[in-house]
């Protein structure tokens, strides 16, 4: 059972690094997910939030989540949302606010860095 | 959990870091009272949405004030009630505050069988919700939501009917463009309508649905009616000691029946057509 959340930075690749959330994330860890978010974006350009290692997220999150993309769009770069579907509640939010669709959520990193590759031609 | 309730309450400093200490005591109550996974993940979901607007919206300025946690488990289902003592819910600009903050009371109200939020005579705020035990995951269930009235439908009890109903075919009759001729006659039957005897009507509810999509007519169907209260509203329009009835200021008065019981139904053009009341020409 993972409680506390934790915030992991990743570069898999030049021009692209990933937000993993781990554990259970609400309003008590969202200003370490924006920040990360933010500081990815101007480090690297494309971002992929991971959703796999988490277990819990809250409409904060899903509020960072989509404040990121929005920042995204108006820079114009590469922004990915991944969940493999391991975690019960994490799904069920996506599933009910529609944002599974909306975002839309990669089932791996590895596609939603393939989805980015597509639509940038980068990362 | 047959017949016995098993109750939880937490009282916590509004605090983002509280957050999780109220899921854990959820599930907590969770595994003591043998919750279903997907009803005890919605629960911690909605409780964890709830204090978090209390702690951003209610207390905004110390973020030292006080949230309630009441869950109670018992035959089948768990209510969930979440209580502040900030400063209620006020209008505020939508830009003031991120996407985050405008998706937690409507994903409440997609978890949750049933949710209620009341504002407390001595402030604050409260969240109140209903969640059925087992079956929480899936879609949420789609009720079937009840017809659109075809324009408006009223239904008043008491004296309010007299006062009611008038304003509300007065502008009807304005919307259709009755000159104030023609609007005179639809006072004058909707206060036989008003002042009826409420005990006609099913629940004593003066009922009326109105209509103005039939350009220059205005529909009204009255009702619905217990059994001989169509009938005796049909008499009640007739003036006593004449033989007149203010049926015949409409283009037509019909009694019409379905699922629900009689209803007399009543229209009236701008340009008033010749009377022609049922089939008797009464």
């Amino acid at each position: 059972m993972e409680i506390a959340g934790e915030v992991q930075v990743s570069s898999p690749a030049e021009g692209v690094g990933v937000v993993a959330l781990v554990g259970e994330h609400d309003l008590g860890t969202v200003n370490q997910v924006r920040d990360a978010l933010e500081r990815v974006q101007n480090e690297q350009g494309a971002v992929v939030v991971d959703l796999c290692k988490a277990t819990f997220i809250d409409s904060s999150i899903l509020g960072a989540i989509l404040e990121g993309r929005r920042q995204a769009s108006e820079k114009r770069t590469g922004y990915g949302v991944a969940c493999d579907g391991s975690s019960e509640p994490v799904n069920r939010v996506l599933d009910v606010t529609g944002l599974r669709r909306e975002l839309p959520v990669h089932e791996s990193v590895d596609a939603a860095l393939e989805a980015i590759r597509q639509r940038t031609g980068s990362a | 959990m047959s017949g016995t309730a098993t109750e939880l309450r937490l009282a916590v400093a509004a605090r983002a870091e509280n957050l999780a200490l109220v899921r854990q005591a959820l599930a907590g109550l969770g595994d003591a009272t043998g919750m279903d996974e997907a009803t005890l993940s919605d629960l911690k979901q909605i409780a964890t949405e709830a204090c978090m607007n209390s702690i951003v919206h209610a207390y905004p300025d110390d973020g030292e004030g006080r949230i309630e946690v009441r869950a109670r488990v018992a035959a089948g289902e768990v209510t969930l009630s979440v209580r502040d003592w900030g400063v209620g819910f006020r209008p505020r600009p939508a830009e003031a505050h991120g996407q985050s903050l405008r998706l937690g009371l409507p994903l409440i109200a997609s978890l949750a069988d049933r949710f209620e939020v009341f504002a407390p005579l001595d402030g604050g705020t409260e969240v109140r919700v209903r969640l059925s035990l087992e079956g929480g995951l899936g879609e949420p269930v789609q009720q079937e939501s009840p017809a659109a009235p075809r324009e408006a439908e009223v239904a008043v009890t008491g004296d309010a009917a007299r006062q009611v109903i008038a304003r509300v075919m007065a502008i009807a009759a304005t919307r259709v463009g009755f000159s104030l001729d023609r609007m005179s006659d639809g006072v004058l039957i909707g206060d036989v309508i008003s002042s009826h005897d409420a005990g006609d009507f099913a629940g004593n509810r003066v009922g009326v649905e109105l209509d103005e999509s039939e350009p220059g007519t205005l529909w009204m169907r009255v009702g619905p009616f217990v059994d001989g209260g169509a009938r005796r509203l049909m008499e009640h329009m007739e003036v006593p000691g004449m033989d007149f009835s203010l049926a015949k200021l409409a283009d037509r008065v019909d009694v019409e029946s379905d699922q629900e019981g009689d209803f007399v139904v009543i229209e009236l053009s701008r340009d008033q057509r010749p009377a022609k009341v049922g089939e008797d020409g009464e």
